[in-house]
This record gives C-alpha cells, structure tokens and sequence, in this order.
C-alpha cells in the first residue's frame, strides 16, 4: 500500500496539486511524451520500404484500342515501330470501379476497336485502366487481332498471389496478409488474380492465372490469396503477359 | 464487498501473463515469407541494365540509330524491341545483338515521349 | 459526486490533463505520418492515417493500463488516474478512426457487405500464422464503444456498479484481443525488429508493473490476527493510526479503513462507493472521509455521502478497550450509523502523530 508519509494529499477538484505530487506527475508526462516522440519516430521507421505503384486517382484519360475479354478483359492498343518477334500490342486490363472486374461492361465489346475513358494503375512496367464503364463506345477503325498464346511448357513456380488492381498501385502495401482480405474481395469481385514470383534478386514477375482451359479462376484461389505457394502448371505467352494455367488442385501451401 | 472483484482482477492478471507472451512469442515464430527463386530460363526472359526501374505507364524499349533526348517524341527509325519492367527485366527481341551503333531508349506509349537513355551506343548497357 | 446529470464536470485539473493529452495524441500523429511520409514517398494517405491512428490508439491504451498499477506504487501519480476515462474515450476514438478506415478501404465497395466479409474474407481459423487477425480488432473495438458509451458516472448509478465494473474490467480482454490483432496481423508482414520490439516492449512494461502492484498489495490482504473479545477483533493501537488519516486492515478478505478524527475513531469498507478506489488512503477533510481517487466524500460515522449527495458505504461497529482498536468484522449495511468510539487521554497512549 503506498502510505505516504507526507502531508500532501491531492484532490482532482481543487485548483492545484500539492507540489510532490505535481512534481511527480509533470515527470511522468514528460518521459510520456518523449516516449510518444520516440515512438513515433521510430514507428515512422519501423515499417518497411514501399515500392513506386501509382494510381492516377482523379485523372482520366482516353484510350483507343481493341477490346478483348479473354482471359480478362483487356484493351490492345498498336505499338509503333514494331520489327519481328517483339510483341506488337500493349495490353492493358481493364477492372471496373472499385472491387469489380469489367467483364459485364465490356462482353459485348469482345473483338470491337473501342474508345474508352478511364483512370491509369500501374507499376514496374504493367499498366491497368480503371474504367468508367459508360464511357466504352465502339468507334470505326481496324479492330486488332491480338497476339495468340505461345506455350513455354510446364513449370513450377513459387510465389503470392495478389489482386491485380490493388497490387498495380490502388494500395500500398498491396500484398501479405494485413492487405489479404482486400484482395480476396477484389478478386472475388472480378479483378483479375495474379501470381507474383520474385527472383533471388528481389525483381518480380506476374503470372495471370487462369484455370486449365484458360478460364478465369477469380472464385477458385480465393482460399490461397496472399499464402505462399507453389504452383504447377502450364506457362504461357501471350504478348508480353506471362500466364499460368492451373488447376487449384496443383496449388501446394509452403 | 469487492473481494470477487478483485479475485477476479488476479485471476484475468495471472491467464495473461502466462498467455499474452506465449500468444506474441508464438506468433513472431509463425512468421512466413513467401520464397525467392530464379525463374526458369526457358521463360526467355532477357535483361538490360537501367539506370532505374521504370516508373512510367506502359515503359517499351525502343532503339534509334539517331541521337535521342528524353521528353522527345518517337523517332521515326524507332524499333521496337520490347517491354520494360523491374528496372532490368525485359522482354526483348533476339535481333538485339545484331544492332549497329545507336541509341537504346525508354519511350512510354501512354505518355507518348521518351523517358530515359540507356546508351550511346551498344558498349553501355549490353544485354546480359 | 453530481448530483444533477451533466456531461463533464469541468474544472482546471480536468482541463489541463485535456490539453496535455490533447499535445500527445498531435504530436505522435503528426510525426508519424509527416516522417512516415517523408521517409516512405510511396505509401498512400489511407495507408498513413489507418497505421497511425491504430497505433496511437495501441500507445494510448498502455498509457492507460499504467495508470492502475502506478498509483498503486506511488500515490504522487494519482493526477493521472482522476481524469483517466477521458483518456479511454480519446483512445476509443482513435481506434474507431482505424476501424472505421480499414473496414471501408479493405472491406468497403467489393461484392460482400463490409461486416460479412470482416468475418469471411480471410477465414483461417484454423492457423496461427493465418489467423484472422481483424476480428479480434473488431471485437476489442466493440468492447472499447462499450466502455467509451458508459464511461460517464450517470451509467454507474443506472448499471449498477456490478455490471459497470465487470464490463470496465473487459478492458484487459480487449488489451489481450489487441495484442493478438497486431501480432497475428501487421507484424507478420512487417518484420522490421523496430515494430515488435516496441510491442513487445510495451506488453512487458504493463503485464510487468501489475505483476509488482499485485506483490506490494499481497502483504495487506493476509487478514490480521487480533486476539477476538466479544465478537470484535483487534486490529491495532489507537496510536497506530495518524489523527485525520486511517489504517487499513484485512477483515474476512475484505479491507476496512479504520479512521481517526477529532478525539474519535469509525470504521468504514475500504471501497469508495464510486469507483471502489481506496478510502483508507484518504484524509478527513471538512469532516468527511475524502477518497484519493475522485475526491468523493462520505461521512465518517455513517459511511454516507453529505447532502445532496447519496453515494453510501458499509460502516463497521467500533469499540476501544485500553487503548486498543476492536473492530466487529461483520459489516453494517451501506450507510449505516454507528457511533464512533471515543478517545479518552488513557487511550491515547503514544502522542498524536
């Protein structure tokens, strides 16, 4: 029991404390608030790097190009200055407005040279367009056949699987498990699931996951979303989007 | 009168000292983190050196026999080599190697002019 | 100690605790996001504001968990605890500000209602590295609204103090649920020793001073071992205890202050009436048993609070016998009269302190 031994006894509602008393309370607000100080310095410092992901948030551009809707949507847009065997068309997916993907908006658009207007996510080189669904209207022009998928045989592959459109640059951090609920909502919605592997040097590369006849698999991963895994399964080209094909049956949780 | 309280403010005290350290002990061992491996070189995947990673929408890497700046437009002898991503991966063309001297650039397509110089020639930034 | 409802009753100490509380919360956000901008270019504005408010909340919350044990060690504290639920509110508020945030940016505009798919998205109950770690947030969310929305004196008197203080107690429940919420969630991602040691710092200073709190008060709960005459215990010499102060002892579990005051001695239950803080660490003030905590009155030889106040606690007969104190460890109902025992010069024995 603190018996204190002096006379000093405080009472919250008179004006003043007795000086002990207030020169020990003043010391523990002092050393509180430079340890909110530290804290928040070193908090600051604590989380780790974040990579360049942007999302033009409030800017819109238009876009003309090509709509195709398998295995996502997406809009293909000619590459000038094109000599052989580099792939000819930027691809770019194309997700509906917050958590949804743009295949109901863009189905009866398959294979149609397009005008679109819409907000840019992107990051290390890919490239994703939000789109404002009412704006997609066919114009006159030569609607582009896409490059077909080249198969580069079976492999195994190690890596997180993220939803493209937050991990493009919507959030960041935009992968691990603080962000994985978001990402099962996104995916679940219709954003097109991705698998990212990183190499021993850090770098990363994005695997389009689709299922074993090329179908979207947005419901089927849902369960590994965020999980390290190992995934078995046919890799494709198509242009320069690498794709996997898999059955969620192949997915092994490390 | 407040015996039961404060039986039961000792028993809450005593469940988590023992538990809440076992609880932060246990879950800083259960960290994981998703391996690294090499890609399989059957992915064609080629490199060439940036200067940084690329940072621009839609980053391609083009090659003109003329001297190029950034923020220029397209150059009419581009060609087209490309993709640019993770300031080093990229997926390229073979006939890389079989350039003459020239320069070899990042032009974005969204924004429509060139972003960054990789070399004067094929000396600086050879592909790997 | 109001007698008419009102919503705070303000005076200079509440006020200068406010502002001093008011400069923390500031300056931790402020630096916290500022520097964790600077230092972090790409991390988005909801990203900043959701990990900052999350972990000034957490801060805050071991501030308050400090202030219990402290002014156990040392009353010179007790500043702190007076105004304490103003710094339960302030830090419930924080904490909705991160809930509310990361439920509309995680949860919000996707094809499920945001609560459902709180409980579903992720739904690995059966592992701990995987654990939903948001739930458990939620649920110490609701328990901090809980304690937030009855923290005014007015749910006291209407709850009764058995249900208030049992859901005020849930505050280490929600502590516990916290620590899970961010060892199971942001700190398996983020690995940096800066982050958990931190935390882990903080869970050892509070588990720690309570652990040393609980051993000092561990001495006085062992009941005193007075020789028993007529069904009243001895407790101590009538110059144990100081003029205006009073000695606390252990009767059938459970603590009586004993007091001394004008040539006279009561006994009344340790226990204030308001918060259970601990009278006989108080001083007779204007006559009346004035408890450390809140300053809340009673008096002595009733155990009841001056008009028009109405709090009320158990009083205890009390006799004297040469120079001896007897206390009947049977306690009288709340606000029982009981008269005092004199001091006559033999009793005194030793001088007055």
């Amino acid at each position: 029991m603190p018996e204190s031994d002096s006379n000093e006894f405080y009472v919250g509602y008179h004006p003043t404390a007795p000086l002990g008393v207030a020169r020990r309370t003043r010391s523990f607000v002092i050393a509180a608030l430079l340890c909110t100080v530290g804290l928040a310095l070193v908090l600051a410092k604590g989380f780790g790097p974040l990579p360049r992901a942007t999302f033009e948030f409030g800017s819109l551009r238009t876009f003309e190009g090509t709509i195709s809707t398998t295995p996502y949507p997406a809009l293909h847009v000619p590459r000038p200055g094109v000599i052989d065997g580099a792939p000819w068309t930027s691809r770019y997916h194309i997700v509906a407005p917050f958590k949804f993907g743009a295949d109901a908006a863009v189905a009866e658009f398959d294979g149609k040279h397009v005008r679109l207007k819409g907000t840019l996510v992107h990051r290390d080189g890919r490239t994703m367009i939000e789109l404002v669904p009412e704006s997609l209207e066919e114009i006159p022009g030569l609607a582009l056949s896409p490059e077909g998928p080249q198969s580069l045989g079976e492999h195994s592959l190690i890596g997180e699987i993220v939803d493209s459109k937050c991990f493009l640059g919507v959030m960041n951090p935009g992968n691990l498990k603080p962000h994985r609920a978001c990402a099962v909502r996104c995916i679940s919605g219709g954003i097109p699931p991705v698998l990212c592997v990183r190499d021993t040097d850090g770098r990363a590369e994005y695997f389009l996951l689709v299922g074993e006849n090329g179908e979207p698999m947005n419901k089927a991963v849902l369960d590994y979303v965020a999980l390290p895994l190992e995934i078995t399964g046919e890799v494709e080209r198509l242009g320069d989007q690498l794709i996997l094909r898999a059955s969620a049956e192949s997915f092994r949780i490390l | 009168m407040i015996a039961p309280l404060r039986r039961a403010h000792r028993r809450i005290l005593v469940t988590l000292s023992l538990g809440l350290p076992l609880l932060f002990v246990s879950s800083m061992f259960v960290r994981t983190e998703t391996p690294r491996v090499d890609l399989p070189a059957e992915l064609g995947l080629g490199r060439v050196a940036l200067p940084e990673a690329p940072i621009e929408p839609d980053p391609l890497l083009y090659w003109s026999a003329a001297p190029v700046r950034i923020g220029q437009s397209l150059p009419g002898d581009a060609r087209l080599l490309g993709a640019v991503r993770s300031g080093l991966w990229l997926a390229w063309s073979p006939e890389l190697a079989e350039l003459e001297e020239g320069t070899l650039f990042v032009y974005s397509l969204l924004d429509q002019e060139v972003t960054a110089l990789i070399g004067e020639g094929t000396d600086e930034g050879k592909a790997q | 100690m109001s007698h008419a409802y009102r919503a705070v009753g303000w005076n200079r100490q509440k006020k200068v605790y406010d502002r001093i509380l008011t400069l923390g919360v500031i300056l931790f956000l402020g630096l916290f996001m500022g520097v964790g901008a600077l230092l972090r270019p790409n991390a988005t504005a909801e990203t900043l504001m959701i990990r900052g408010f999350g972990a000034a909340a957490f801060l805050l919350l071991h501030v308050i968990l400090s202030i219990g044990p402290l002014c156990r060690l040392d009353p010179r504290f007790l500043p702190l605890l007076y105004n304490r639920r103003h710094m339960g509110v302030t830090m419930f508020i924080l904490a909705a500000l991160h809930g509310l945030l990361s439920l509309i940016q995680f949860h919000g505009f996707g094809d499920v209602h945001p609560l459902v798919s709180l409980f579903t998205a992720s739904d690995s109950y059966g592992s701990l590295a995987w654990f939903p770690f948001q739930p458990l947030g939620f649920g110490a969310l609701v328990i901090l609204f809980l304690m937030a929305a009855t923290s005014h004196d007015f749910w006291l008197a209407n709850l009764g103090a058995p249900v208030w203080k049992a859901l005020h107690m849930s505050v280490y429940f929600a502590y516990a649920l916290l620590i899970g919420h961010v060892s199971l969630g942001v700190l398996q991602a983020e690995t940096s020793p800066w982050l958990a040691l931190p935390v882990a710092l903080g869970l050892a200073w509070v588990l720690g001073l309570h652990l040393v709190a609980a051993g000092t008060e561990a001495r006085l709960d062992r009941d005193v071992e007075g020789v028993e005459f007529e069904g009243l215990v001895d407790v101590c010499a009538v110059h144990d205890i100081k003029d205006k102060r009073a000695r606390i002892v252990c009767l059938d579990g459970e603590r009586v202050a004993i007091f001394r005051y004008d040539g006279k001695i009561s006994a009344v239950s340790n226990a204030c009436q308001h918060q259970n803080g601990p009278l006989g660490e108080g001083r007779v003030i204007d006559g009346c048993i004035t408890c450390p905590w809140h300053g809340y009155q009673y008096e002595p030889h009733n155990g009841s609070s001056p008009p028009p106040f109405t709090e009320k606690v158990p009083t205890f007969d009390v006799r004297i016998r040469q120079g001896r104190v007897l206390v009947n460890p049977d306690a009288n109902a709340p606000g029982t009269e009981v008269s005092p025992a004199l001091i006559d010069f033999a009793d005194k024995g030793a001088p007055d302190a």
